[in-house]
């Protein structure tokens, strides 16, 4: 939606630009007609007031904290009734004024949503307020859920990106509250974000989805946490960062949404290279596949690989139709590969030789095992061919990624693969060359690039 | 349409926040006041502010006192069986009103009978069940949570019984506290 309003504003511009020509005798008026032929109408200026909406949202959302530190002091002069007159009141009135701006005009459409952010600030603050009063002692992390319930309705029906993010927040909160204080894993917490994921669509929100994604991953974390184990929390996140890249290609194929493309992108991605090079360590992936959940779930093993599977299978039948895709390059495919042959290593498919990396005894064991090594040479294919292609397409931003991704394999690998100083110092010269030859190179055939432009 | 959604959605958040307040009410005015002994200790709620963390005599229940689907599980191996169990404990009141157990069971008890409902939590003991009533905080004004506690140690010559209202359905309510020589 801000992107869109950011393009009605540059043809609103252009337009009147042509106007001015036309008046200053530049351009005639059929010019002017064929010019204005090629792009849409500039739509009326309805967009919502941004700024308005942001700080009056934030600001209700630390007024909402405020009241329940205030409340929580439990003023002991203040009766029952006094107490819940208070919360009621508030709440209905947050609401009913914020209902009516809402609805009346667009010009006040601004406050009312921020006003019926407080409302549901006032309604969380509320709950901790009535177990107060009534020395309710229940499961606390139904009080998140409750709220988040609340804010989730009300981003629905009003429909509200600060509502839905309240709720993509508060239902995070909720899976790690049970999954740290009473071990209880809640995979439903991922139909409940889903429930959010309409918002995003029909509002064409970029901070939405970010929010969400990032609610998605940390909810993950919190529900495969769930038996102290490692093992799960990586094959989950191998997957969920493996869908949100299948569904930065998918998304292109519905017309309007492209914009939401480089954020399911993002977070793809900079998960997938973080999660793929903390199992480049071998005393890290050791400790990991050491701490195998034996048992098969049907959730927690079939179902992130089934959707991962089936978005990568997506995406390789448009391969298939040469169907053009912003961001896709084959190494990609490397992605759902990773997750696959991890899961293989966590069912025992592809043998792990648990001392052949890592520690043993306090005594440093130096070589890594087969699956270590296979995550390190993919991420370094990713960082060369990153390199290459950013090279190659002149997208220095690519070639930085690619550059830092080396770096960093090269520095983790300093300390735990080559024992003679003679060797690290060696390969550090390599790469360091590698690296300064590429940054001569990017110049020197940007250059080339510009003076065959000219010519 | 809309418009109705958005009041609905609103006056949703209110009921919800009524229900909860409104249950507690109703069995306050209407529920039978008994005490139950405590032994308790000061902790602080970011959200709600201090507290006194009650734990009653009825908080761990011996294998002895177990009756009817409680008692054939007890028999079976597992540490964990008894975590989320809704349990009812049936109660008999002495002339001054405190309360004590007659015997835990899984069915619900005969109307008529005074019981509280409450539920099993992780326990380490084979020979006991702990369970838990939603009254084991009792929320007081800042600073007032030392005060409730010297007046409850274990050298202090008094006792501290929590009123509590139970409704029909065996829900428990706290409301105030009295204190007892020990």
């Amino acid at each position: 939606m801000e992107f869109m309003s950011s393009q009605d504003d540059k043809i609103s511009w252009l337009f009147s630009e042509i106007q001015r020509w036309v008046r200053e005798g530049i351009i005639d008026s059929t010019a002017a007609e064929s010019i204005g032929r090629l792009y849409p109408q500039p739509q009326s200026k309805t967009s919502r007031p941004w700024a308005l909406i942001v700080f009056s949202g934030i600001g209700a959302v630390i007024i909402g904290l405020g009241i329940i530190l205030l409340f929580a002091y439990n003023w002991h002069d203040m009766t029952k009734f006094t107490k819940l007159s208070v919360v009621f009141g508030s709440l209905i009135l947050a609401h009913f004024i914020g209902i009516t701006l809402f609805i009346r005009s667009d010009r006040f459409k601004g406050i009312g949503e921020a006003l019926c952010v407080l409302g549901t600030m006032l309604f969380g603050a509320g709950i901790w307020l009535v177990a107060q009063i009534y020395h309710i002692e229940e499961h606390f992390p139904n009080a998140f859920l409750l709220w988040g319930i609340g804010a989730l309705l009300m981003a629905w029906t009003m429909p509200s990106i600060i509502q839905a993010i309240i709720a993509a927040v508060l239902f995070t909160i909720w899976a790690a509250t049970e999954s740290v204080e009473f071990s209880t894993a809640m995979p439903y917490v991922f139909a409940l974000l889903l429930l959010l994921l309409p918002i995003v669509y029909t509002q064409c929100s970029r901070i939405l989805l970010a929010v969400l994604l990032s609610a998605f991953t940390v909810s993950a974390i919190f529900v495969f946490a769930i038996y102290d184990r490692a093992e799960p929390v990586f094959y989950c996140l191998l997957c969920v960062f493996a869908i949100y890249t299948a569904a930065s290609m998918m998304q292109q194929k519905f017309a309007g949404f492209e914009i939401l493309t480089p954020i399911y992108f993002f977070f793809g991605m900079t998960g997938y290279f973080i999660t793929l090079y903390i199992l480049t360590f071998p005393f890290i992936l050791n400790e990991i596949v050491e701490q195998k959940l034996n048992e098969l779930n049907i959730f927690y093993k079939i179902v992130p690989l089934a959707i991962m599977a089936a978005g990568w299978l997506f995406v390789g039948w448009q391969v298939v139709k040469k169907e053009k895709l912003k961001y896709f390059s084959y190494e990609l495919f490397l992605m759902p590969l990773m997750s696959v042959f991890f899961t293989c290593v966590s069912l025992g498919i592809i043998k792990y030789t648990a001392y052949s990396a890592g520690y043993h005894h306090d005594t440093v064991i130096r070589g890594s095992s087969y699956p270590n090594i296979v995550f390190n040479l993919v991420l370094l294919a990713h960082a060369v061919v990153m390199m290459a292609k950013g090279y190659k397409d002149l997208v220095l931003s690519q070639t930085i990624v690619g550059t830092l991704l080396l770096i960093a394999l090269v520095i983790a690998r300093y300390f735990d693969l080559f024992e003679s100083l003679a060797v690290r110092g060696l390969i550090f010269v390599i790469v360091g060359v590698l690296i300064f030859g590429q940054g001569f190179f990017y110049v020197h055939s940007k250059r080339k690039k510009a003076l065959q432009e000219i010519k | 349409m809309r418009k109705f959604l958005i009041i609905c959605a609103a006056l949703l958040q209110v009921f919800l926040l009524a229900f909860i307040g409104g249950q507690r009410e109703y069995v306050l005015r209407t529920g039978r006041t008994i005490y139950l002994r405590t032994a308790p200790v000061d902790p602080r709620d970011f959200f709600r502010g201090d507290y006194v963390r009650l734990r009653y005599e009825i908080s761990s229940i011996g294998k002895e006192s177990f009756r009817d689907g409680l008692l054939i599980e007890s028999k079976s191996e597992g540490s964990h069986k008894y975590k989320g169990k809704q349990v009812y404990v049936v109660l008999k009141v002495d002339s001054n009103d405190l309360a004590s157990m007659v015997y835990v069971t899984d069915k619900k008890p005969a109307n008529g009978q005074l019981y509280i409902r409450g539920r099993g939590e992780d326990n380490y003991y084979s020979w006991c069940i702990s369970v838990l009533y939603g009254i084991e905080a009792y929320f007081v004004e800042q600073g007032k949570g030392k005060e409730l506690e010297k007046m409850n140690s274990w050298s202090s010559p008094t006792a501290i019984d929590m009123k509590v209202a139970l409704g029909s359905n065996g829900i428990a309510v706290l409301d105030g506290y009295r204190t007892q020589a020990k």
